[in-house]
């Protein structure tokens, strides 16, 4: 019998994508992929105007007046650390949540090693079923310094169900004139945010999560008025004869070439979530989760990091199994979930996972109830 | 990008494509029709873009883009 394949990795990459991602992709490689801003030819502005659609969409999205302001780049990392490296300046001090990926941790830690900033970690209280906004705020606040420069958050966690509340930090940071910064490489079309009521100075993004675009088709949003310093240096078709990076945005900080045929499949898979309803996608997701919970809990041994936080993403182990051992034997059925650390040593220190992480289970819109039923099933006969 | 011929045509530098983009856009939710061209280099700093419309609607156009934040270079 033919093994089906069971994906239930969304929170590294979305997968299947919707078929008209797939088509756009297809049919921009096919029909306009012209070099966009680098021409007047047809191909060229057809290209680019393809690219100026998708960043109306995703700013409108976000909640920004701003498409200009939409920077593409490769990917959440690559936006964190040019916003990172971009903004923060010798003796600054910033804050970074105790979730935090390690695209927020590592360029932190780089920066540190480098003698040019110090941070803190402010506790969030995962695993504090009654924790709040205020008791989270009046933790940052007793962290801030006069020379506090950037707040960096994960919306909601890469390895559990746990949502920072973005509007009550970005009161926070904003009264006290500090750079937010958010990393929404989990929440972002799952979870709604609007930049301008939430007090974000920059959201980065990932194309190919929760937004349903092609891998290579990240960005990240400035606040009105803001303006970085560039992590590449290059051609970006605009003033070639100037040695410098021109001031505008966002073709400041887009040098080379962009994913054109990714950035068209964003566009689709923004309309996609769009027309499906970012709560309908929402719902089916946390529903399945909940779902399959359930019927792990019923299955001895088993331990639900933060059962509390019901959302897009599960973490548990069984007892006696490393997690790479239980994520290699449900691969030989099909079943597709990531096993580790995630790349969040900081954030699995917080829940204390065991040594060797723990089994990620993030399902789509595109599951169903049985397959976490087949799921839990497996689970509980692998031995 | 459909291709416009304006009769009695103005342009006026923009800069970037995006913002130029963004000014055609801007000016089409008003309805009013203009192209984004791309202008001759200049000796010191290069290829930029433009906007094109109908010459008749400049007082238009200039107050809507100035509305809108988007700045004109000349």
């Amino acid at each position: 019998m033919m093994k089906q394949t069971v994906y239930l990795d969304n929170a590294a990459t979305s997968f299947p994508k919707p078929r008209c991602v797939i088509d756009e992709v297809a049919r921009c490689m096919r029909s306009y992929c012209g070099n966009p801003g680098r021409s007047s030819h047809a191909l060229a502005m057809a290209s680019a105007q393809k690219i100026f659609e998708c960043r109306v969409a995703c700013a409108s999205f976000f909640g920004s007046s701003h498409p200009e302001n939409v920077v593409f780049c490769q990917n959440t990392t690559m936006a964190l650390n040019t916003i990172i490296k971009g903004f923060l300046r010798d003796g600054d001090h910033v804050l970074i949540s105790d979730m935090e990926h390690n695209a927020v941790l590592r360029p932190i830690e780089k920066l540190v090693a480098e003698g040019k900033i110090s941070y803190d970690v402010f506790p969030t209280f995962p695993i504090d079923p009654h924790t709040c906004a205020a008791r989270i705020c009046t933790a940052i606040a007793h962290l801030i310094r006069e020379n506090t420069r950037m707040l960096i958050c994960a919306h909601m966690s890469n390895i559990c169900s746990s949502v920072l509340p973005l509007e009550q930090i970005g009161r926070l940071c904003r009264s006290k004139g500090i750079l937010f910064v958010v990393d929404a490489a989990q929440s972002a079309g799952h979870l709604p945010i609007h930049m301008e009521s939430m007090h974000v100075d920059a959201l980065c993004v990932p194309g190919h999560k929760g937004l349903l675009g092609p891998q290579g088709s990240g960005f990240f949003i400035l606040g009105e008025g803001l303006r970085t310093d560039t992590l590449i240096e290059g051609g970006s078709g605009l003033y070639s004869l100037e040695r410098t990076m021109p001031d505008e945005s966002p073709e400041r900080y887009e040098a080379g070439t962009l994913p054109t045929p990714a950035i068209a499949g964003l566009l689709e898979g923004i309309q996609s979530i769009e027309k499906i309803g970012m709560q309908r996608i929402s719902s089916k997701v946390v529903g399945l989760n909940s779902h399959l919970q359930k019927q792990l809990e019923r299955i001895s041994g088993i331990e639900i990091y933060v059962p509390h936080a019901h959302g897009s993403v599960l973490l548990f182990n069984k007892c006696g199994m490393p997690s790479e051992q239980l994520g290699a034997a449900l691969n030989k059925y099909g079943f597709c979930v990531r096993a580790g650390y995630h790349c969040t040593a900081l954030g699995h220190s917080t829940l204390h996972t065991p040594k060797g992480g723990a089994v990620r289970v993030s399902p789509s819109f595109y599951n169903t109830p049985a397959q976490m039923d087949a799921f839990a099933e497996r689970v509980e006969s692998i031995r | 990008m459909r291709e416009m011929q304006f009769m009695g045509a103005c342009q006026s530098g923009i800069g970037g494509l995006t913002q130029a983009m963004q000014a055609q856009k801007t000016l089409a939710d008003k309805g009013i029709s203009s192209q984004v061209v791309r202008r001759e280099p200049t000796e010191s700093r290069g290829c930029a873009y433009a906007i094109q419309y109908p010459c008749a609607q400049e007082a238009h156009v200039r107050e809507i883009l100035h509305k809108a934040r988007i700045r004109m270079r000349e």
